[in-house]
Protein backbone atom coordinates (compact mmCIF):
# COMPACT_ATOMS: atom_id res chain seq x y z
CA UNK A 1 0.00 0.00 0.00
CA UNK A 2 1.22 3.50 -0.83
CA UNK A 3 -0.07 6.76 0.53
CA UNK A 4 0.42 10.35 -0.60
CA UNK A 5 -1.04 13.68 0.38
CA UNK A 6 -2.07 16.53 -1.91
CA UNK A 7 -1.88 19.61 0.37
CA UNK A 8 -3.61 21.92 -2.14
CA UNK A 9 -6.73 19.82 -2.52
CA UNK A 10 -6.33 18.20 0.88
CA UNK A 11 -6.67 14.74 -0.63
CA UNK A 12 -5.13 11.77 1.11
CA UNK A 13 -4.40 9.17 -1.54
CA UNK A 14 -4.28 5.50 -0.56
CA UNK A 15 -3.18 3.13 -3.33
CA UNK A 16 -4.08 -0.54 -2.97
CA UNK A 17 -1.80 -2.66 -5.18
CA UNK A 18 -4.35 -5.37 -6.11
CA UNK A 19 -7.52 -6.93 -4.75
CA UNK A 20 -8.91 -5.86 -1.41
CA UNK A 21 -9.77 -9.19 0.21
CA UNK A 22 -9.62 -11.18 3.43
CA UNK A 23 -5.98 -12.14 2.95
CA UNK A 24 -4.65 -8.57 2.84
CA UNK A 25 -7.35 -6.45 4.52
CA UNK A 26 -5.90 -6.78 8.02
CA UNK A 27 -2.48 -5.68 6.86
CA UNK A 28 -4.03 -2.69 5.08
CA UNK A 29 -6.15 -1.90 8.12
CA UNK A 30 -3.06 -1.76 10.32
CA UNK A 31 -1.19 0.44 7.84
CA UNK A 32 -4.18 2.77 7.52
CA UNK A 33 -4.57 3.03 11.27
CA UNK A 34 -1.05 4.46 11.39
CA UNK A 35 -1.70 6.78 8.43
CA UNK A 36 -4.99 8.04 9.85
CA UNK A 37 -3.72 8.50 13.38
CA UNK A 38 -5.42 11.74 14.37
CA UNK A 39 -2.28 13.23 15.86
CA UNK A 40 0.04 12.65 12.92
CA UNK A 41 -2.29 12.47 9.92
CA UNK A 42 -2.14 15.28 7.36
CA UNK A 43 -5.18 17.63 7.32
CA UNK A 44 -7.19 15.74 4.69
CA UNK A 45 -10.73 16.59 3.58
CA UNK A 46 -11.07 13.69 1.20
CA UNK A 47 -9.62 10.20 1.31
CA UNK A 48 -9.17 8.74 -2.17
CA UNK A 49 -8.89 4.95 -2.11
CA UNK A 50 -7.33 3.84 -5.39
CA UNK A 51 -8.50 0.37 -6.42
CA UNK A 52 -7.28 0.67 -10.00
CA UNK A 53 -5.55 -2.74 -9.94
CA UNK A 54 -8.37 -4.51 -8.11
CA UNK A 55 -10.55 -7.14 -9.75
CA UNK A 56 -12.27 -8.11 -6.53
CA UNK A 57 -13.35 -6.64 -3.21
CA UNK A 58 -14.75 -9.23 -0.79
CA UNK A 59 -16.79 -8.76 2.37
CA UNK A 60 -13.72 -8.32 4.58
CA UNK A 61 -12.29 -5.74 2.18
CA UNK A 62 -15.63 -3.98 2.12
CA UNK A 63 -15.70 -3.89 5.92
CA UNK A 64 -12.40 -2.05 5.82
CA UNK A 65 -13.93 0.54 3.50
CA UNK A 66 -16.89 0.81 5.90
CA UNK A 67 -14.41 1.62 8.66
CA UNK A 68 -12.88 4.36 6.51
CA UNK A 69 -16.31 5.80 5.78
CA UNK A 70 -17.08 5.92 9.49
CA UNK A 71 -13.83 7.69 10.25
CA UNK A 72 -14.50 10.20 7.48
CA UNK A 73 -18.10 10.80 8.54
CA UNK A 74 -17.01 11.39 12.12
CA UNK A 75 -14.96 14.38 10.95
CA UNK A 76 -17.41 15.41 8.22
CA UNK A 77 -15.04 14.32 5.46
CA UNK A 78 -15.50 12.27 2.29
CA UNK A 79 -14.25 8.96 0.92
CA UNK A 80 -13.76 8.53 -2.80
CA UNK A 81 -13.05 5.18 -4.46
CA UNK A 82 -11.45 5.00 -7.90
CA UNK A 83 -11.64 1.78 -9.92
CA UNK A 84 -11.33 0.38 -13.42
CA UNK A 85 -13.00 -3.03 -13.20
CA UNK A 86 -16.82 -2.91 -13.49
CA UNK A 87 -17.14 -5.78 -10.99
CA UNK A 88 -15.90 -3.40 -8.30
CA UNK A 89 -18.75 -1.01 -9.06
CA UNK A 90 -21.29 -3.86 -8.92
CA UNK A 91 -20.01 -4.85 -5.48
CA UNK A 92 -20.55 -1.34 -4.15
CA UNK A 93 -23.98 -1.19 -5.73
CA UNK A 94 -25.48 -4.42 -4.44
CA UNK A 95 -24.17 -3.75 -0.93
CA UNK A 96 -25.49 -0.18 -1.30
CA UNK A 97 -22.19 1.22 -0.13
CA UNK A 98 -22.30 3.39 -3.26
CA UNK A 99 -24.61 5.63 -1.22
CA UNK A 100 -21.81 6.40 1.21
CA UNK A 101 -18.74 6.77 -1.00
CA UNK A 102 -18.07 8.67 -4.19
CA UNK A 103 -17.18 6.22 -6.97
CA UNK A 104 -15.09 7.27 -9.92
CA UNK A 105 -14.20 5.06 -12.89
CA UNK A 106 -10.84 5.39 -14.65
CA UNK B 1 -17.01 -42.80 -14.36
CA UNK B 2 -13.93 -45.00 -14.42
CA UNK B 3 -10.52 -44.06 -15.74
CA UNK B 4 -6.95 -45.29 -15.98
CA UNK B 5 -3.96 -43.76 -14.27
CA UNK B 6 -3.02 -41.90 -17.48
CA UNK B 7 -5.94 -39.55 -16.82
CA UNK B 8 -4.83 -38.93 -13.25
CA UNK B 9 -1.29 -38.20 -14.42
CA UNK B 10 -2.53 -35.64 -16.94
CA UNK B 11 -4.88 -34.05 -14.37
CA UNK B 12 -1.92 -33.70 -12.03
CA UNK B 13 0.11 -32.06 -14.81
CA UNK B 14 -2.74 -29.64 -15.50
CA UNK B 15 -3.31 -29.05 -11.77
CA UNK B 16 -6.98 -29.93 -11.90
CA UNK B 17 -9.13 -32.60 -10.27
CA UNK B 18 -9.41 -35.84 -12.34
CA UNK B 19 -13.21 -35.48 -12.36
CA UNK B 20 -12.91 -32.16 -14.16
CA UNK B 21 -10.66 -33.65 -16.84
CA UNK B 22 -12.87 -36.75 -17.19
CA UNK B 23 -15.89 -34.55 -17.71
CA UNK B 24 -14.04 -32.45 -20.29
CA UNK B 25 -12.97 -35.57 -22.22
CA UNK B 26 -16.47 -36.97 -22.18
CA UNK B 27 -17.93 -33.76 -23.60
CA UNK B 28 -15.19 -33.54 -26.21
CA UNK B 29 -15.84 -37.12 -27.30
CA UNK B 30 -19.55 -36.41 -27.66
CA UNK B 31 -19.01 -33.25 -29.70
CA UNK B 32 -16.05 -34.48 -31.74
CA UNK B 33 -13.88 -31.67 -30.42
CA UNK B 34 -10.12 -32.20 -30.54
CA UNK B 35 -8.56 -31.27 -27.21
CA UNK B 36 -5.09 -29.77 -27.40
CA UNK B 37 -4.56 -30.51 -23.71
CA UNK B 38 -4.34 -34.20 -24.64
CA UNK B 39 -1.08 -33.44 -26.46
CA UNK B 40 0.53 -33.15 -23.05
CA UNK B 41 -0.52 -36.66 -21.98
CA UNK B 42 2.43 -38.96 -21.33
CA UNK B 43 0.38 -42.14 -21.02
CA UNK B 44 -2.66 -43.75 -22.64
CA UNK B 45 -6.01 -42.71 -21.20
CA UNK B 46 -9.08 -44.90 -21.01
CA UNK B 47 -12.28 -43.37 -19.72
CA UNK B 48 -15.55 -45.25 -19.31
CA UNK B 49 -18.79 -43.72 -18.11
CA UNK B 50 -22.17 -45.25 -17.46
CA UNK B 51 -25.41 -43.28 -17.27
CA UNK B 52 -28.44 -44.75 -15.61
CA UNK B 53 -31.73 -44.04 -17.38
CA UNK B 54 -34.16 -41.76 -15.61
CA UNK B 55 -37.13 -43.57 -14.13
CA UNK B 56 -40.45 -42.21 -15.33
CA UNK B 57 -42.06 -40.02 -12.71
CA UNK B 58 -39.16 -40.25 -10.28
CA UNK B 59 -37.79 -36.91 -9.08
CA UNK B 60 -34.20 -36.65 -10.24
CA UNK B 61 -31.57 -34.01 -10.13
CA UNK B 62 -30.80 -32.36 -13.43
CA UNK B 63 -27.59 -33.62 -14.94
CA UNK B 64 -24.94 -31.78 -12.99
CA UNK B 65 -21.44 -33.16 -13.51
CA UNK B 66 -19.00 -32.87 -10.63
CA UNK B 67 -15.83 -30.94 -11.52
CA UNK B 68 -14.20 -30.82 -8.13
CA UNK B 69 -14.75 -32.47 -4.77
CA UNK B 70 -12.67 -31.21 -1.88
CA UNK B 71 -12.49 -30.95 1.88
CA UNK B 72 -10.88 -28.06 3.71
CA UNK B 73 -10.22 -27.78 7.42
CA UNK B 74 -11.29 -24.85 9.53
CA UNK B 75 -7.79 -23.44 9.81
CA UNK B 76 -7.28 -22.87 6.10
CA UNK B 77 -8.78 -19.38 5.75
CA UNK B 78 -5.37 -17.86 5.03
CA UNK B 79 -5.07 -20.16 2.00
CA UNK B 80 -8.23 -18.90 0.35
CA UNK B 81 -6.38 -17.14 -2.51
CA UNK B 82 -4.69 -20.42 -3.51
CA UNK B 83 -7.95 -22.34 -3.17
CA UNK B 84 -9.67 -19.75 -5.32
CA UNK B 85 -7.00 -20.11 -8.03
CA UNK B 86 -7.49 -23.88 -7.92
CA UNK B 87 -11.27 -23.53 -8.38
CA UNK B 88 -10.73 -21.12 -11.25
CA UNK B 89 -8.61 -23.65 -13.14
CA UNK B 90 -11.54 -26.09 -13.07
CA UNK B 91 -14.06 -23.48 -14.15
CA UNK B 92 -11.86 -22.46 -17.09
CA UNK B 93 -11.51 -26.04 -18.27
CA UNK B 94 -15.28 -26.54 -18.14
CA UNK B 95 -16.17 -23.11 -19.54
CA UNK B 96 -13.22 -21.76 -21.57
CA UNK B 97 -15.27 -18.78 -22.81
CA UNK B 98 -16.48 -17.73 -19.35
CA UNK B 99 -16.80 -13.94 -18.99
CA UNK B 100 -14.92 -11.90 -16.41
CA UNK B 101 -18.12 -11.11 -14.56
CA UNK B 102 -19.19 -14.78 -14.33
CA UNK B 103 -15.72 -15.72 -13.13
CA UNK B 104 -15.82 -12.94 -10.55
CA UNK B 105 -19.27 -13.84 -9.27
CA UNK B 106 -18.65 -17.58 -8.89
CA UNK B 107 -15.27 -17.17 -7.21
CA UNK B 108 -16.32 -14.38 -4.89
CA UNK B 109 -19.49 -16.14 -3.73
CA UNK B 110 -17.57 -19.41 -3.26
CA UNK B 111 -14.89 -17.62 -1.24
CA UNK B 112 -17.50 -16.02 0.99
CA UNK B 113 -19.32 -19.30 1.57
CA UNK B 114 -16.14 -21.27 2.31
CA UNK B 115 -14.68 -18.60 4.60
CA UNK B 116 -17.98 -18.39 6.43
CA UNK B 117 -18.03 -22.18 6.85
CA UNK B 118 -14.43 -22.23 8.10
CA UNK B 119 -14.94 -19.39 10.53
CA UNK B 120 -18.38 -20.17 11.91
CA UNK B 121 -19.18 -23.81 11.04
CA UNK B 122 -15.69 -25.05 11.92
CA UNK B 123 -14.87 -22.30 14.44
CA UNK B 124 -11.47 -22.03 12.75
CA UNK B 125 -10.47 -25.45 14.09
CA UNK B 126 -8.18 -27.69 12.04
CA UNK B 127 -10.05 -30.78 13.28
CA UNK B 128 -13.33 -29.74 11.64
CA UNK B 129 -13.90 -29.79 7.90
CA UNK B 130 -15.80 -27.97 5.16
CA UNK B 131 -17.00 -30.10 2.26
CA UNK B 132 -16.89 -28.33 -1.08
CA UNK B 133 -18.07 -29.26 -4.54
CA UNK B 134 -18.15 -27.56 -7.93
CA UNK B 135 -20.41 -29.11 -10.54
CA UNK B 136 -21.78 -27.93 -13.84
CA UNK B 137 -24.64 -28.43 -16.24
CA UNK B 138 -23.02 -27.62 -19.60
CA UNK B 139 -26.16 -27.57 -21.78
CA UNK B 140 -27.68 -24.80 -19.67
CA UNK B 141 -24.35 -23.13 -18.86
CA UNK B 142 -24.89 -23.58 -15.13
CA UNK B 143 -22.36 -23.91 -12.34
CA UNK B 144 -23.35 -25.17 -8.91
CA UNK B 145 -21.26 -24.58 -5.80
CA UNK B 146 -22.09 -26.67 -2.76
CA UNK B 147 -20.56 -25.87 0.63
CA UNK B 148 -21.30 -27.76 3.82
CA UNK B 149 -19.87 -27.32 7.29
CA UNK B 150 -20.33 -29.47 10.41
CA UNK B 151 -21.94 -26.68 12.45
CA UNK B 152 -25.59 -26.32 13.33
CA UNK B 153 -26.07 -23.05 11.43
CA UNK B 154 -28.17 -20.29 12.95
CA UNK B 155 -31.46 -18.54 12.41
CA UNK B 156 -30.99 -15.20 10.71
CA UNK B 157 -33.32 -12.45 9.50
CA UNK B 158 -31.50 -11.78 6.26
CA UNK B 159 -33.77 -9.03 4.90
CA UNK B 160 -33.58 -6.96 8.08
CA UNK B 161 -29.85 -7.44 8.19
CA UNK B 162 -29.28 -6.38 4.56
CA UNK B 163 -31.27 -3.18 5.14
CA UNK B 164 -29.41 -2.47 8.36
CA UNK B 165 -26.03 -3.11 6.72
CA UNK B 166 -26.82 -0.65 3.94
CA UNK B 167 -28.40 2.13 5.98
CA UNK B 168 -26.28 2.06 9.11
CA UNK B 169 -23.12 0.84 7.38
CA UNK B 170 -22.51 -1.88 9.94
CA UNK B 171 -19.50 -4.07 9.28
CA UNK B 172 -20.67 -7.60 9.92
CA UNK B 173 -22.11 -10.49 7.93
CA UNK B 174 -21.80 -8.92 4.48
CA UNK B 175 -20.72 -12.35 3.25
CA UNK B 176 -24.37 -13.41 3.08
CA UNK B 177 -25.26 -10.27 1.14
CA UNK B 178 -22.54 -11.16 -1.36
CA UNK B 179 -23.76 -14.74 -1.74
CA UNK B 180 -27.38 -13.85 -2.30
CA UNK B 181 -26.58 -11.11 -4.80
CA UNK B 182 -23.92 -12.88 -6.83
CA UNK B 183 -25.65 -16.22 -7.39
CA UNK B 184 -28.75 -16.66 -9.55
CA UNK B 185 -30.26 -19.01 -6.99
CA UNK B 186 -29.23 -19.83 -3.44
CA UNK B 187 -30.58 -22.53 -1.21
CA UNK B 188 -29.76 -22.71 2.48
CA UNK B 189 -30.24 -25.99 4.34
CA UNK B 190 -29.68 -26.88 8.00
CA UNK B 191 -30.07 -23.21 9.01
CA UNK B 192 -27.31 -22.16 6.62
CA UNK B 193 -24.77 -24.88 7.45
CA UNK B 194 -25.26 -26.10 3.87
CA UNK B 195 -25.26 -23.55 1.05
CA UNK B 196 -26.05 -24.44 -2.57
CA UNK B 197 -25.51 -21.69 -5.13
CA UNK B 198 -26.16 -21.77 -8.85
CA UNK B 199 -24.74 -19.42 -11.44
CA UNK B 200 -25.64 -18.87 -15.06
CA UNK B 201 -22.36 -18.64 -16.94
CA UNK B 202 -22.02 -16.22 -19.82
Amino acid sequence: MKTAFDPEQKILLVQVPGDLVSTNADQLRAALATTLNSETAPPWDRLRLELLAAKMVDSVGLNLIVTLVRVAQKFDRKVQVTYTNPNILRTFQFTRLDQHVELKKF
Amino acid sequence: MLWTDGLEDLARQLEIHPLCLAHKLELAKASGERLSLLDEAKDDILLASVRLPKLTGAPMEEDFYPLLLAEYHGGQAAEIDDLSDWWLRHLRVAFPQMSDSSEHDVLLAAREAVLNAMEHGCRGEAGLHVRFQISCQPERQLVRIWVEDPGSGHQFDFTAHATNAAEKIIDEHRGLIFITNLAQTVKFERCGATVIMEFKID
